[in-house]
């Protein structure tokens, strides 16, 4: 039986499907851990907690997207103490700087937790090691990111209002001490395939772009159209994995046609996520894990 | 070239000479990465970053030491004044211990921390870190202060308040059936017995303190240098057939001079400041970032 992992943060699963949801459509058996709003270090323990449970083979193959440094990640089993609280375990809500995160992350917290430098550190041990795990299970993988994880998010040029660093970063300029990182984790022997991100926002036409009420203007989502993730899976991903790109099977096709159709009716992000997430076959949105 | 890499919290790197140290001196070349107070998060991260930096070989042996699950560790590059610490990594043992008062309140325990999320984090790292050394080939063994299943309510010295023991979780953690899937990690071949289990058998060889206004006498929970030898020779050395019969001259040297500082003194800062001097080759400075 053939089966999918996939890993990541909302590139990977957000409220229409991503480029997993749509691969996921090729196996028998798919399970998409990814969690939106996400860091590297949530990712990398979701790696493990899924490996453990589940006996990875040669036969599985698995697929992790990273996100940005910037990201504090922590986690709760509230929701299965208490019915009424819904959300995940993972509790993070992207940058530690986002308007969401402003009163969890006061100056308190910085002052006594934050170093930039630190974060990027955790980033390249949690990336390091799960590569090690990974390989050890013999399965097939490979990697990806949200954007270029050396340019620490400076390549993030779509303004959302997320606050991840917009100014331009090289890691290895800004970082040399993180050099003996470089050639181990961005190693040749290593299926990295390039970031999602960047492969999307060069087509801002393909984009989806929503007004929501209250909004006075439309605005970018920066996360990838499901025509975007299409042709990032097909054209980037699937030959990485040594997957036949020939064709969309009709599962997929179906999918295609129908957000076209249900974009083409709605304006607003919540109403085209509710309608997908009911309507859309087979597309699972299911939390997976702790 | 016989290498020697360990890894721990403060029963692998502490005032005196820990089994780790004591093991170094049979190395051509040995770095001991423990740092007194951190979790298993930084543990795993400071396997990581040691093993990005040195070329780990089949030629090498790693012995990693977990420790306690209440720990948030946390990391900086910059000086942060509110903790005198030279070490980047700033953990310093339990979030509710007297040390972390201040910086662990309310606000931030009600954000961050929930007790079973902290155990799945230090079962992740342990995982994570097993297939990581797993994958380059070297001699390693793993090892934990207490037993780890049993969350350390398993010591039987609390001093000074470090409350390294569950606030509200089950004694024996495979009770808790969230954590059975990674019950299969401890049938691994490469675990030796907890140094905590193995030394508090016989407290007679701890070393007690005074400290305090009220000279107040306590028990070290560390294993003094003479318990950490004998679960060294005992323990870790046959796990990796390894000659047990006899201590190095410069073991017994270090036993001695131990033993000689120690009858001076009474005060365990004292005791850490002015034995490194006096101990030929020991070097505890901080390794890595």
């Amino acid at each position: 039986m053939s089966r999918l992992f996939t890993f990541g943060c909302s590139f990977s699963k957000y409220t229409w499907p991503m480029w997993s949801d749509l691969l996921g459509l090729e196996f028998d058996h798919f399970e998409n851990w990814a969690v939106s709003g996400g860091g590297n270090v949530c990712i990398a323990n979701r790696v493990t907690e899924c490996i453990v449970k589940n006996n990875i083979t040669p036969e599985d193959t698995i697929v992790v997207q990273w996100s940005t440094h910037l990201r504090h990640d922590f986690h709760t089993f509230e929701y299965l103490r208490d019915s009424s609280n819904t959300e995940a375990g993972w509790k993070t809500k992207g940058s530690i700087f986002n308007y969401l995160n402003v009163k969890k992350y006061d100056k308190h917290w910085q002052k006594n937790f934050f170093d930039e430098q630190s974060y990027i550190m955790l980033t390249l041990n949690a990336i390091h090691s799960t590569q090690l795990a990974l390989d050890s299970t013999g399965c097939k993988w490979a990697m990806t990111s949200l954007a270029d994880i050396t340019k620490l998010g400076s390549d993030i040029n779509v303004d959302f209002g997320y606050d991840e660093p917009l100014k331009s970063k090289d890691l290895w300029n800004l970082y040399p001490e993180f050099l003996p990182y470089k050639d181990k984790i961005w190693n040749d022997k290593f299926s990295w395939v390039d970031p999602i991100g960047p492969f999307c926002w060069e087509r801002p036409d393909e984009m989806y772009w929503w007004l929501d009420a209250g909004d006075k203007e439309k605005w970018c989502d920066p996360h990838p159209s499901l025509n975007l993730s299409i042709d990032w899976l097909f054209n980037k991903l699937k030959p990485i994995l040594g997957l036949d790109n020939d064709k969309l099977n009709d599962n997929q096709k179906l999918w295609a046609k129908d957000c076209m159709q249900l974009k083409e009716e709605s304006t607003s992000i919540n109403d085209f996520s509710e309608v997908a997430s009911m309507t859309l076959k087979n597309y699972q949105t299911s939390y997976e894990g702790y | 070239m016989a290498r020697l890499f360990t890894f721990g919290c403060s029963f692998t790197n502490y005032s005196w000479p820990t089994w780790a140290d004591f093991f170094g001196l049979e190395f051509d070349h040995f770095e001991n990465w423990g740092v007194p107070g951190i979790g298993n998060v930084a543990i795993a991260n400071r396997v990581s970053e040691c093993f990005i930096k040195n070329n780990i070989t089949e030629d090498d042996i790693v012995v990693i030491q977990w420790t306690g699950h209440l720990r948030n560790d946390y990391h900086l590059f910059r000086d942060n004044n509110s903790r005198d610490l030279s070490n980047n990594w700033k953990t310093m043992g339990s979030m509710f211990g007297y040390t972390n008062i201040n910086l662990y309140n309310k606000k931030w325990i009600d954000n961050f921390f929930d007790e079973e999320s902290y155990i799945m984090l230090s079962l992740n790292a342990i995982h994570l870190t097993m297939q990581l050394v797993k994958s380059t080939n070297c001699k390693w063994k793993m090892t934990s202060m207490g037993e780890f299943s049993k969350l350390g309510t398993d010591s039987p010295i609390n001093p000074l308040n470090y409350k390294e023991q569950p606030l509200s979780s089950d004694c024996n953690l495979w009770d808790n059936k969230k954590f059975l899937p990674y019950k299969k990690l401890w049938d691994d071949k490469n675990w030796i017995t907890p140094i905590g289990t193995y030394c508090w058998k016989d407290i007679d060889l701890f070393y007690t303190w005074i400290s305090g206004p009220k000279k107040l006498k306590w028990t070290d929970p560390h294993p003094s240098p003479e318990s950490g030898i004998d679960w060294l020779y005992n323990i870790l050395k046959p796990s990796l057939e390894l000659d047990n019969n006899k201590l190095t001259q410069q073991q017994l040297d270090w036993v001695g001079k131990c033993r000689e500082v120690k009858s001076n003194l009474s005060d365990l800062s004292d005791f850490g400041d002015i034995l490194p001097l006096e101990l030929k080759n020991y070097d505890n400075t901080y390794r890595g970032y």
